[in-house]
Protein backbone atom coordinates (compact mmCIF):
# COMPACT_ATOMS: atom_id res chain seq x y z
CA UNK A 1 0.00 0.00 0.00
CA UNK A 2 2.61 2.47 1.17
CA UNK A 3 6.31 2.11 0.63
CA UNK A 4 8.83 4.72 1.74
CA UNK A 5 12.50 4.29 0.95
CA UNK A 6 15.39 6.32 2.36
CA UNK A 7 13.27 9.42 2.77
CA UNK A 8 14.97 12.57 4.02
CA UNK A 9 13.18 15.89 4.45
CA UNK A 10 14.47 19.38 5.19
CA UNK A 11 12.29 22.38 6.00
CA UNK A 12 14.96 24.72 4.78
CA UNK A 13 17.11 23.42 1.90
CA UNK A 14 19.87 25.88 2.84
CA UNK A 15 20.20 24.38 6.33
CA UNK A 16 22.10 21.29 7.36
CA UNK A 17 19.37 20.09 9.71
CA UNK A 18 17.13 17.28 8.49
CA UNK A 19 13.63 17.04 9.96
CA UNK A 20 13.61 13.44 8.68
CA UNK A 21 16.67 11.40 7.81
CA UNK A 22 16.82 8.17 5.85
CA UNK A 23 13.39 6.88 6.83
CA UNK A 24 12.25 3.60 5.24
CA UNK A 25 8.95 1.98 6.09
CA UNK A 26 6.03 0.18 4.54
CA UNK A 27 2.37 -0.24 5.40
CA UNK A 28 0.55 -3.27 3.98
CA UNK A 29 -3.05 -3.37 2.78
CA UNK A 30 -5.42 -3.18 5.73
CA UNK A 31 -2.61 -2.77 8.23
CA UNK A 32 -2.84 -0.23 11.05
CA UNK A 33 0.51 1.21 12.06
CA UNK A 34 1.18 3.61 14.92
CA UNK A 35 3.93 6.15 14.58
CA UNK A 36 5.25 7.12 17.98
CA UNK A 37 7.88 9.54 19.13
CA UNK A 38 8.59 12.52 21.33
CA UNK A 39 7.52 16.07 20.51
CA UNK A 40 9.44 17.37 17.54
CA UNK A 41 10.56 13.89 16.50
CA UNK A 42 9.24 14.42 12.98
CA UNK A 43 5.93 12.52 12.99
CA UNK A 44 3.85 15.29 11.45
CA UNK A 45 6.68 16.04 9.03
CA UNK A 46 6.59 12.44 7.78
CA UNK A 47 2.84 12.59 7.19
CA UNK A 48 3.15 15.91 5.37
CA UNK A 49 5.81 14.42 3.13
CA UNK A 50 3.60 11.41 2.38
CA UNK A 51 0.89 13.62 0.86
CA UNK A 52 3.40 15.67 -1.10
CA UNK A 53 3.10 18.85 0.93
CA UNK A 54 6.76 18.73 1.92
CA UNK A 55 9.01 17.68 -0.96
CA UNK A 56 11.55 14.98 -0.11
CA UNK A 57 15.20 16.03 -0.16
CA UNK A 58 16.11 12.41 -0.89
CA UNK A 59 14.32 9.09 -1.22
CA UNK A 60 11.10 7.86 -2.78
CA UNK A 61 7.51 7.40 -1.70
CA UNK A 62 5.14 4.93 -3.36
CA UNK A 63 1.42 4.70 -2.74
CA UNK A 64 -0.44 1.76 -4.28
CA UNK A 65 2.41 1.30 -6.74
CA UNK A 66 2.38 4.97 -7.81
CA UNK A 67 5.53 6.97 -7.22
CA UNK A 68 4.85 10.30 -5.57
CA UNK A 69 5.75 12.94 -8.14
CA UNK A 70 4.03 15.86 -9.80
CA UNK A 71 2.25 13.70 -12.38
CA UNK A 72 0.78 11.26 -9.84
CA UNK A 73 0.07 13.72 -7.05
CA UNK A 74 -3.68 14.25 -7.73
CA UNK A 75 -4.25 10.49 -8.03
CA UNK A 76 -2.28 9.78 -4.85
CA UNK A 77 -4.12 12.47 -2.92
CA UNK A 78 -7.39 10.88 -3.91
CA UNK A 79 -6.19 7.62 -2.35
CA UNK A 80 -4.97 9.21 0.88
CA UNK A 81 -7.12 10.72 3.60
CA UNK A 82 -5.11 13.05 5.81
CA UNK A 83 -6.37 14.42 9.11
CA UNK A 84 -4.29 17.37 10.29
CA UNK A 85 -3.00 17.75 13.82
CA UNK A 86 -4.97 20.96 14.29
CA UNK A 87 -8.61 20.72 13.13
CA UNK A 88 -8.76 24.50 12.60
CA UNK A 89 -6.40 24.01 9.66
CA UNK A 90 -8.83 21.68 8.04
CA UNK A 91 -12.32 22.96 8.69
CA UNK A 92 -12.95 25.99 6.59
CA UNK A 93 -16.44 25.77 5.17
CA UNK A 94 -19.09 27.54 7.25
CA UNK A 95 -21.06 24.50 8.44
CA UNK A 96 -20.10 20.96 9.39
CA UNK A 97 -22.16 19.43 6.58
CA UNK A 98 -20.63 21.72 3.99
CA UNK A 99 -17.15 20.97 5.20
CA UNK A 100 -17.70 17.23 5.07
CA UNK A 101 -19.17 17.58 1.58
CA UNK A 102 -16.18 19.63 0.36
CA UNK A 103 -13.97 16.66 -0.55
CA UNK A 104 -16.58 14.50 -2.31
CA UNK A 105 -17.85 17.53 -4.25
CA UNK A 106 -14.33 18.16 -5.51
CA UNK A 107 -14.29 14.61 -6.84
CA UNK A 108 -17.70 14.99 -8.46
CA UNK A 109 -19.64 12.59 -6.22
CA UNK A 110 -23.41 13.06 -6.86
CA UNK A 111 -25.23 15.20 -4.28
CA UNK A 112 -27.59 12.42 -3.16
CA UNK A 113 -24.65 10.15 -2.43
CA UNK A 114 -22.79 12.93 -0.60
CA UNK A 115 -25.77 13.47 1.68
CA UNK A 116 -26.13 9.75 2.33
CA UNK A 117 -22.42 9.23 3.01
CA UNK A 118 -22.27 12.31 5.25
CA UNK A 119 -25.22 11.17 7.33
CA UNK A 120 -23.68 7.74 7.70
CA UNK A 121 -20.31 9.03 8.82
CA UNK A 122 -21.89 11.52 11.25
CA UNK A 123 -23.91 8.66 12.71
CA UNK A 124 -20.85 6.42 13.09
CA UNK A 125 -18.85 9.16 14.84
CA UNK A 126 -21.85 10.04 17.00
CA UNK A 127 -22.02 13.67 15.89
CA UNK A 128 -25.26 13.76 13.87
CA UNK A 129 -26.43 16.66 16.01
CA UNK A 130 -23.56 18.81 14.72
CA UNK A 131 -24.54 18.51 11.06
CA UNK A 132 -25.79 22.06 10.56
CA UNK A 133 -23.68 23.75 13.22
CA UNK A 134 -21.21 26.52 12.40
CA UNK A 135 -17.71 25.05 12.57
CA UNK A 136 -16.23 27.98 14.45
CA UNK A 137 -18.69 27.43 17.27
CA UNK A 138 -17.66 23.83 17.95
CA UNK A 139 -15.56 22.66 20.86
CA UNK A 140 -12.05 21.31 20.26
CA UNK A 141 -13.17 17.68 20.32
CA UNK A 142 -16.19 18.34 18.14
CA UNK A 143 -13.95 20.07 15.59
CA UNK A 144 -11.63 17.08 15.65
CA UNK A 145 -14.51 14.67 14.94
CA UNK A 146 -15.87 16.92 12.18
CA UNK A 147 -12.41 17.05 10.57
CA UNK A 148 -12.21 13.25 10.77
CA UNK A 149 -15.64 12.93 9.19
CA UNK A 150 -14.52 15.18 6.33
CA UNK A 151 -11.75 12.72 5.53
CA UNK A 152 -13.55 9.43 6.18
CA UNK A 153 -16.39 10.49 3.89
CA UNK A 154 -13.96 10.41 0.96
CA UNK A 155 -13.41 6.67 1.52
CA UNK A 156 -9.63 6.82 1.04
CA UNK A 157 -7.58 3.63 0.75
CA UNK A 158 -4.91 4.91 3.13
CA UNK A 159 -5.64 7.01 6.20
CA UNK A 160 -3.00 9.27 7.72
CA UNK A 161 -4.12 10.54 11.10
CA UNK A 162 -2.04 13.10 12.97
CA UNK A 163 -2.86 12.70 16.65
CA UNK A 164 -6.50 11.82 16.11
CA UNK A 165 -7.28 11.56 19.83
CA UNK A 166 -6.00 14.97 20.87
CA UNK A 167 -8.93 17.04 22.20
CA UNK A 168 -11.10 13.89 22.49
CA UNK A 169 -12.67 12.66 25.70
CA UNK A 170 -12.41 9.00 26.65
CA UNK A 171 -15.73 8.03 25.08
CA UNK A 172 -15.12 9.82 21.81
CA UNK A 173 -11.64 8.29 21.61
CA UNK A 174 -13.15 4.85 22.17
CA UNK A 175 -15.79 5.48 19.49
CA UNK A 176 -13.08 6.61 17.10
CA UNK A 177 -10.99 3.56 17.85
CA UNK A 178 -14.01 1.27 17.21
CA UNK A 179 -14.77 3.14 14.02
CA UNK A 180 -11.21 2.83 12.75
CA UNK A 181 -11.08 -0.84 13.67
CA UNK A 182 -14.19 -1.44 11.59
CA UNK A 183 -12.56 0.12 8.53
CA UNK A 184 -10.76 -2.02 6.00
CA UNK A 185 -8.37 0.76 5.01
CA UNK A 186 -4.72 0.92 5.96
CA UNK A 187 -3.92 3.53 8.59
CA UNK A 188 -0.77 5.30 9.66
CA UNK A 189 -1.49 7.03 12.95
CA UNK A 190 0.78 9.35 14.89
CA UNK A 191 -0.16 9.60 18.52
CA UNK A 192 1.00 10.14 22.07
CA UNK A 193 -1.98 8.14 23.33
CA UNK A 194 -0.41 4.75 24.01
CA UNK A 195 -3.57 2.90 25.17
CA UNK A 196 -5.29 4.07 21.97
CA UNK A 197 -2.37 2.94 19.82
CA UNK A 198 -2.10 -0.40 21.62
CA UNK A 199 -5.79 -1.12 21.30
CA UNK A 200 -5.92 -0.28 17.62
CA UNK A 201 -2.63 -0.85 15.84
CA UNK A 202 -0.97 -4.00 14.55
CA UNK A 203 2.51 -2.54 14.53
CA UNK A 204 4.46 0.37 16.02
CA UNK A 205 7.17 2.54 14.57
CA UNK A 206 9.26 4.85 16.64
CA UNK A 207 10.73 8.11 15.38
CA UNK A 208 13.58 9.65 17.26
CA UNK A 209 15.05 12.98 16.13
CA UNK A 210 13.89 12.39 12.59
CA UNK A 211 15.15 8.83 12.34
CA UNK A 212 13.20 5.62 12.49
CA UNK A 213 14.72 3.85 15.41
CA UNK A 214 13.15 0.46 15.90
CA UNK A 215 11.20 -2.21 14.14
CA UNK A 216 11.65 -5.25 16.35
CA UNK A 217 9.55 -6.06 19.42
CA UNK A 218 12.36 -5.65 21.90
CA UNK A 219 13.05 -2.14 20.74
CA UNK A 220 9.37 -1.39 20.70
CA UNK A 221 8.98 -2.16 24.39
CA UNK A 222 12.08 -0.13 25.02
CA UNK A 223 10.54 2.75 23.10
CA UNK A 224 7.29 2.43 25.02
CA UNK A 225 9.24 2.87 28.21
CA UNK A 226 11.07 5.83 26.74
CA UNK A 227 7.93 7.74 25.91
CA UNK A 228 5.74 6.62 28.76
CA UNK A 229 8.34 7.74 31.27
CA UNK B 1 -10.03 42.18 24.99
CA UNK B 2 -13.42 43.78 25.46
CA UNK B 3 -13.11 45.05 21.90
CA UNK B 4 -12.15 41.63 20.56
CA UNK B 5 -15.01 39.96 22.44
CA UNK B 6 -17.51 42.47 21.21
CA UNK B 7 -16.16 42.10 17.66
CA UNK B 8 -16.68 38.35 17.96
CA UNK B 9 -20.13 38.81 19.45
CA UNK B 10 -21.29 41.20 16.78
CA UNK B 11 -19.83 38.90 14.13
CA UNK B 12 -21.82 35.98 15.50
CA UNK B 13 -24.97 38.06 15.86
CA UNK B 14 -25.61 38.34 12.12
CA UNK B 15 -25.23 34.57 11.84
CA UNK B 16 -27.66 34.00 14.65
CA UNK B 17 -30.11 36.37 13.04
CA UNK B 18 -29.76 34.52 9.74
CA UNK B 19 -30.84 31.29 11.45
CA UNK B 20 -34.29 32.76 12.17
CA UNK B 21 -37.54 31.49 10.69
CA UNK B 22 -39.59 34.45 9.47
CA UNK B 23 -41.37 34.76 6.08
CA UNK B 24 -38.33 36.72 4.88
CA UNK B 25 -35.93 34.04 6.10
CA UNK B 26 -37.96 31.43 4.25
CA UNK B 27 -37.92 33.37 1.00
CA UNK B 28 -35.63 31.87 -1.67
CA UNK B 29 -32.14 33.43 -1.46
CA UNK B 30 -32.27 34.17 -5.19
CA UNK B 31 -35.48 36.16 -4.71
CA UNK B 32 -33.96 38.11 -1.84
CA UNK B 33 -30.84 38.76 -3.86
CA UNK B 34 -32.89 40.01 -6.83
CA UNK B 35 -35.04 42.26 -4.63
CA UNK B 36 -31.98 43.75 -2.95
CA UNK B 37 -30.21 44.27 -6.26
CA UNK B 38 -33.18 46.04 -7.88
CA UNK B 39 -33.62 48.13 -4.75
CA UNK B 40 -29.97 49.19 -4.60
CA UNK B 41 -29.84 50.01 -8.34
CA UNK B 42 -33.05 52.05 -8.09
CA UNK B 43 -31.79 53.99 -5.07
CA UNK B 44 -28.39 54.85 -6.45
CA UNK B 45 -29.73 55.73 -9.89
CA UNK B 46 -31.43 58.88 -8.57
CA UNK B 47 -29.65 62.09 -9.47
CA UNK B 48 -27.73 63.84 -6.71
CA UNK B 49 -30.31 66.57 -6.19
CA UNK B 50 -33.39 64.36 -5.72
CA UNK B 51 -34.27 63.88 -2.11
CA UNK B 52 -38.05 63.71 -1.94
CA UNK B 53 -38.20 60.80 -4.40
CA UNK B 54 -35.90 58.77 -2.12
CA UNK B 55 -38.10 59.14 0.95
CA UNK B 56 -40.63 56.38 -0.02
CA UNK B 57 -37.70 53.95 -0.36
CA UNK B 58 -37.10 54.10 3.40
CA UNK B 59 -40.17 51.87 3.73
CA UNK B 60 -38.35 48.75 2.44
CA UNK B 61 -35.67 48.33 5.13
CA UNK B 62 -38.22 49.17 7.82
CA UNK B 63 -40.82 46.69 6.52
CA UNK B 64 -38.16 44.03 5.94
CA UNK B 65 -36.80 44.46 9.46
CA UNK B 66 -40.30 44.22 10.92
CA UNK B 67 -41.14 41.14 8.81
CA UNK B 68 -37.95 39.33 9.72
CA UNK B 69 -37.89 40.39 13.36
CA UNK B 70 -34.40 41.87 12.93
CA UNK B 71 -33.56 44.19 15.84
CA UNK B 72 -32.91 47.72 14.60
CA UNK B 73 -30.21 48.68 17.07
CA UNK B 74 -27.38 46.36 15.92
CA UNK B 75 -28.28 47.07 12.32
CA UNK B 76 -28.07 50.82 12.89
CA UNK B 77 -24.70 50.31 14.59
CA UNK B 78 -23.39 48.54 11.50
CA UNK B 79 -24.77 51.21 9.20
CA UNK B 80 -22.99 53.77 11.38
CA UNK B 81 -19.67 52.01 10.67
CA UNK B 82 -20.00 52.86 6.97
CA UNK B 83 -21.08 56.42 7.63
CA UNK B 84 -17.76 58.24 8.23
CA UNK B 85 -16.61 57.51 4.66
CA UNK B 86 -19.95 58.60 3.26
CA UNK B 87 -20.05 61.74 5.37
CA UNK B 88 -16.67 62.79 4.07
CA UNK B 89 -17.91 62.68 0.47
CA UNK B 90 -21.26 64.20 1.38
CA UNK B 91 -19.79 67.14 3.30
CA UNK B 92 -17.40 67.99 0.49
CA UNK B 93 -20.51 68.54 -1.68
CA UNK B 94 -21.67 71.10 0.82
CA UNK B 95 -18.57 73.16 0.13
CA UNK B 96 -18.41 72.64 -3.63
CA UNK B 97 -21.96 73.60 -4.61
CA UNK B 98 -23.16 76.70 -2.74
CA UNK B 99 -25.78 77.86 -5.24
CA UNK B 100 -28.97 78.68 -3.28
CA UNK B 101 -31.98 76.92 -4.82
CA UNK B 102 -34.73 78.10 -2.49
CA UNK B 103 -35.36 79.26 1.05
CA UNK B 104 -36.97 77.09 3.70
CA UNK B 105 -38.22 79.89 5.95
CA UNK B 106 -35.05 81.82 6.75
CA UNK B 107 -32.83 78.80 5.85
CA UNK B 108 -31.17 78.88 2.40
CA UNK B 109 -31.22 75.44 0.72
CA UNK B 110 -28.21 75.03 -1.56
CA UNK B 111 -27.63 72.41 -4.25
CA UNK B 112 -24.77 71.11 -2.11
CA UNK B 113 -27.03 70.58 0.89
CA UNK B 114 -29.50 68.58 -1.19
CA UNK B 115 -26.69 66.47 -2.68
CA UNK B 116 -25.20 65.96 0.79
CA UNK B 117 -28.48 64.75 2.29
CA UNK B 118 -29.18 62.61 -0.76
CA UNK B 119 -25.80 60.86 -0.51
CA UNK B 120 -26.27 60.17 3.19
CA UNK B 121 -29.79 58.84 2.65
CA UNK B 122 -28.72 56.66 -0.27
CA UNK B 123 -25.88 55.15 1.76
CA UNK B 124 -28.22 54.57 4.68
CA UNK B 125 -30.78 52.82 2.49
CA UNK B 126 -28.40 50.66 0.44
CA UNK B 127 -26.28 49.53 3.39
CA UNK B 128 -29.48 48.88 5.34
CA UNK B 129 -30.92 46.76 2.53
CA UNK B 130 -27.74 44.68 2.22
CA UNK B 131 -27.58 44.20 5.99
CA UNK B 132 -31.18 43.01 6.03
CA UNK B 133 -30.27 40.54 3.29
CA UNK B 134 -27.32 39.20 5.32
CA UNK B 135 -29.34 39.13 8.53
CA UNK B 136 -31.96 36.92 6.87
CA UNK B 137 -29.76 34.70 4.70
CA UNK B 138 -26.85 32.56 5.87
CA UNK B 139 -23.52 33.10 4.18
CA UNK B 140 -23.36 29.66 2.61
CA UNK B 141 -26.84 29.96 1.06
CA UNK B 142 -25.89 33.34 -0.26
CA UNK B 143 -22.60 32.21 -1.83
CA UNK B 144 -24.30 29.07 -3.17
CA UNK B 145 -26.83 31.33 -4.85
CA UNK B 146 -24.11 33.60 -6.21
CA UNK B 147 -22.40 30.58 -7.77
CA UNK B 148 -25.68 29.59 -9.41
CA UNK B 149 -25.95 33.10 -10.80
CA UNK B 150 -22.56 32.53 -12.45
CA UNK B 151 -20.67 35.02 -10.29
CA UNK B 152 -17.01 33.90 -10.73
CA UNK B 153 -16.42 30.98 -8.38
CA UNK B 154 -13.11 32.33 -7.20
CA UNK B 155 -14.90 35.42 -5.85
CA UNK B 156 -17.46 33.27 -4.06
CA UNK B 157 -14.72 31.14 -2.55
CA UNK B 158 -12.86 34.26 -1.42
CA UNK B 159 -16.06 35.49 0.19
CA UNK B 160 -16.70 32.21 1.99
CA UNK B 161 -13.15 31.89 3.22
CA UNK B 162 -12.78 35.50 4.30
CA UNK B 163 -16.02 35.24 6.20
CA UNK B 164 -15.02 31.97 7.82
CA UNK B 165 -11.52 33.12 8.78
CA UNK B 166 -12.45 36.46 10.28
CA UNK B 167 -13.70 34.43 13.22
CA UNK B 168 -10.56 32.26 13.30
CA UNK B 169 -8.41 35.40 13.30
CA UNK B 170 -10.43 37.06 16.07
CA UNK B 171 -10.32 33.88 18.14
CA UNK B 172 -6.57 33.59 17.55
CA UNK B 173 -6.07 37.19 18.70
CA UNK B 174 -8.37 36.54 21.66
CA UNK B 175 -6.36 33.50 22.78
CA UNK B 176 -3.05 35.33 22.35
CA UNK B 177 -4.36 38.29 24.29
CA UNK B 178 -5.68 36.12 27.10
CA UNK B 179 -2.32 34.35 27.36
CA UNK B 180 -0.54 37.72 27.32
CA UNK B 181 -2.78 39.13 30.06
CA UNK B 182 -2.22 36.14 32.31
CA UNK B 183 1.51 36.81 32.26
CA UNK B 184 1.51 40.59 32.24
CA UNK B 185 1.12 41.17 36.01
CA UNK B 186 -2.29 42.79 35.77
CA UNK B 187 -1.25 45.59 33.41
CA UNK B 188 -4.12 46.83 31.27
CA UNK B 189 -4.03 46.33 27.53
CA UNK B 190 -0.96 45.45 25.50
CA UNK B 191 2.16 47.43 26.40
CA UNK B 192 3.51 49.56 23.59
CA UNK B 193 6.86 47.72 23.61
CA UNK B 194 5.08 44.35 23.14
CA UNK B 195 2.67 45.58 20.49
CA UNK B 196 5.08 44.93 17.60
CA UNK B 197 5.73 41.35 18.70
CA UNK B 198 2.05 40.72 19.32
CA UNK B 199 0.92 41.95 15.92
CA UNK B 200 3.88 40.32 14.19
CA UNK B 201 3.07 36.97 15.79
CA UNK B 202 -0.57 37.31 14.85
CA UNK B 203 0.40 38.04 11.26
CA UNK B 204 2.89 35.15 11.08
CA UNK B 205 0.43 32.72 12.61
CA UNK B 206 -2.24 33.84 10.17
CA UNK B 207 0.14 33.31 7.23
CA UNK B 208 1.09 29.88 8.54
CA UNK B 209 -2.49 28.92 9.08
CA UNK B 210 -3.48 30.17 5.63
CA UNK B 211 -0.80 27.93 4.16
CA UNK B 212 -1.89 24.91 6.17
CA UNK B 213 -5.52 25.49 5.23
CA UNK B 214 -4.57 25.57 1.58
CA UNK B 215 -2.63 22.31 1.98
CA UNK B 216 -5.61 20.72 3.73
CA UNK B 217 -7.84 21.83 0.86
CA UNK B 218 -5.48 20.36 -1.72
CA UNK B 219 -5.42 17.08 0.21
CA UNK B 220 -9.17 16.90 -0.22
CA UNK B 221 -9.06 17.32 -3.97
CA UNK B 222 -9.33 21.10 -4.28
CA UNK B 223 -8.12 22.14 -7.73
CA UNK B 224 -9.21 25.76 -7.86
CA UNK B 225 -12.89 25.14 -8.53
CA UNK B 226 -15.50 25.86 -5.92
CA UNK B 227 -18.40 23.44 -5.76
CA UNK B 228 -21.23 25.06 -3.87
CA UNK B 229 -24.61 23.45 -3.72
CA UNK B 230 -27.83 25.37 -3.34
CA UNK B 231 -30.67 22.90 -3.12
CA UNK B 232 -33.44 25.35 -2.47
CA UNK B 233 -36.34 24.97 -4.90
CA UNK B 234 -37.87 28.19 -6.21
CA UNK B 235 -41.60 28.27 -5.49
CA UNK B 236 -44.26 30.37 -7.20
CA UNK B 237 -44.48 32.46 -4.02
CA UNK B 238 -40.77 33.32 -4.21
CA UNK B 239 -41.08 34.42 -7.83
CA UNK B 240 -44.21 36.38 -6.99
CA UNK B 241 -42.56 38.18 -4.08
CA UNK B 242 -39.50 39.05 -6.17
CA UNK B 243 -41.65 40.38 -9.04
CA UNK B 244 -44.00 42.42 -6.84
CA UNK B 245 -41.19 44.00 -4.84
CA UNK B 246 -39.07 44.76 -7.91
CA UNK B 247 -42.07 46.25 -9.75
CA UNK B 248 -42.86 48.43 -6.73
CA UNK B 249 -39.28 49.74 -6.62
CA UNK B 250 -39.28 50.45 -10.35
CA UNK B 251 -42.60 52.32 -10.08
CA UNK B 252 -41.23 54.37 -7.18
CA UNK B 253 -38.15 55.06 -9.29
CA UNK B 254 -40.24 56.37 -12.21
CA UNK B 255 -42.96 58.21 -10.26
CA UNK B 256 -42.12 60.50 -7.38
CA UNK B 257 -44.59 59.35 -4.74
CA UNK B 258 -43.82 62.28 -2.42
CA UNK B 259 -44.72 64.79 -5.14
CA UNK B 260 -47.86 62.86 -6.13
CA UNK B 261 -49.06 62.77 -2.52
CA UNK B 262 -48.23 66.46 -2.15
CA UNK B 263 -50.38 67.28 -5.17
CA UNK B 264 -53.27 65.24 -3.75
CA UNK B 265 -53.13 67.23 -0.51
N1 LIG C 1 7.37 24.88 9.42
C1 LIG C 1 8.52 24.47 9.97
N2 LIG C 1 9.68 25.07 9.66
C2 LIG C 1 10.85 24.64 10.18
N3 LIG C 1 10.96 23.62 11.04
C3 LIG C 1 9.85 22.97 11.40
C4 LIG C 1 8.56 23.35 10.87
N4 LIG C 1 7.64 22.53 11.40
C5 LIG C 1 8.30 21.68 12.20
N5 LIG C 1 9.62 21.93 12.21
C6 LIG C 1 10.66 21.19 12.94
O1 LIG C 1 10.73 19.87 12.45
C7 LIG C 1 10.89 18.93 13.52
C8 LIG C 1 9.77 17.89 13.46
O2 LIG C 1 8.54 18.52 13.69
P1 LIG C 1 7.15 17.76 13.66
O3 LIG C 1 6.09 18.77 13.65
O4 LIG C 1 7.20 16.78 12.56
O5 LIG C 1 7.20 17.00 15.06
P2 LIG C 1 6.16 15.98 15.67
O6 LIG C 1 6.87 14.70 15.86
O7 LIG C 1 4.93 15.96 14.88
O8 LIG C 1 5.92 16.62 17.10
P3 LIG C 1 4.59 16.69 17.98
O9 LIG C 1 4.46 15.40 18.67
O10 LIG C 1 4.89 17.78 18.95
O11 LIG C 1 3.46 17.02 17.07
C9 LIG C 1 10.89 19.76 14.79
O12 LIG C 1 12.20 19.93 15.20
C10 LIG C 1 10.30 21.09 14.40
O13 LIG C 1 10.87 22.11 15.16
MG1 LIG D 1 3.00 16.64 15.20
Amino acid sequence: MLCVEHLSVKYNPAEEHYALRDVSLSVQDGERVALLGANGAGKSTLLLALVGILPPAEGTIQVDGLTLDKAHLPEIRQKIGFVFQNPDDQLFMPTVFQDIAFGPRNYGVPEAEITQRTNEILEILGISALKDRMVHKLSGGEKRLAALAGVLVMQPTLLLLDEPTSFLDFQAAKRLSDCLRALKQSCLITTHDLPFAKSLCDRFLFLDHGELSAADPFHQSHCFCAISR
Amino acid sequence: MANLSSAMKSFCLLEQLAEGNSPLHRLHPGAKLAITLVYVVCVISFPASSLSALVPFTAYPIVAMALSGTPWKPLLQRIAVAMPFVLFTALSNLLLNRRVLYFLGPLPVTGGLLACLSIVLKAFLTVGAVLVLIATTSMETLTGQLVRLHVPKILCLQLTMTYRYISVLIQQAQRMYAAYQLRSCGKKGIQMRDMGCFLGQLLLRSFDQAERIYCAMKCRGYDGTYHAECRWPVTARDAEAACVASAAFLLLRVFNLSVLLGKLI
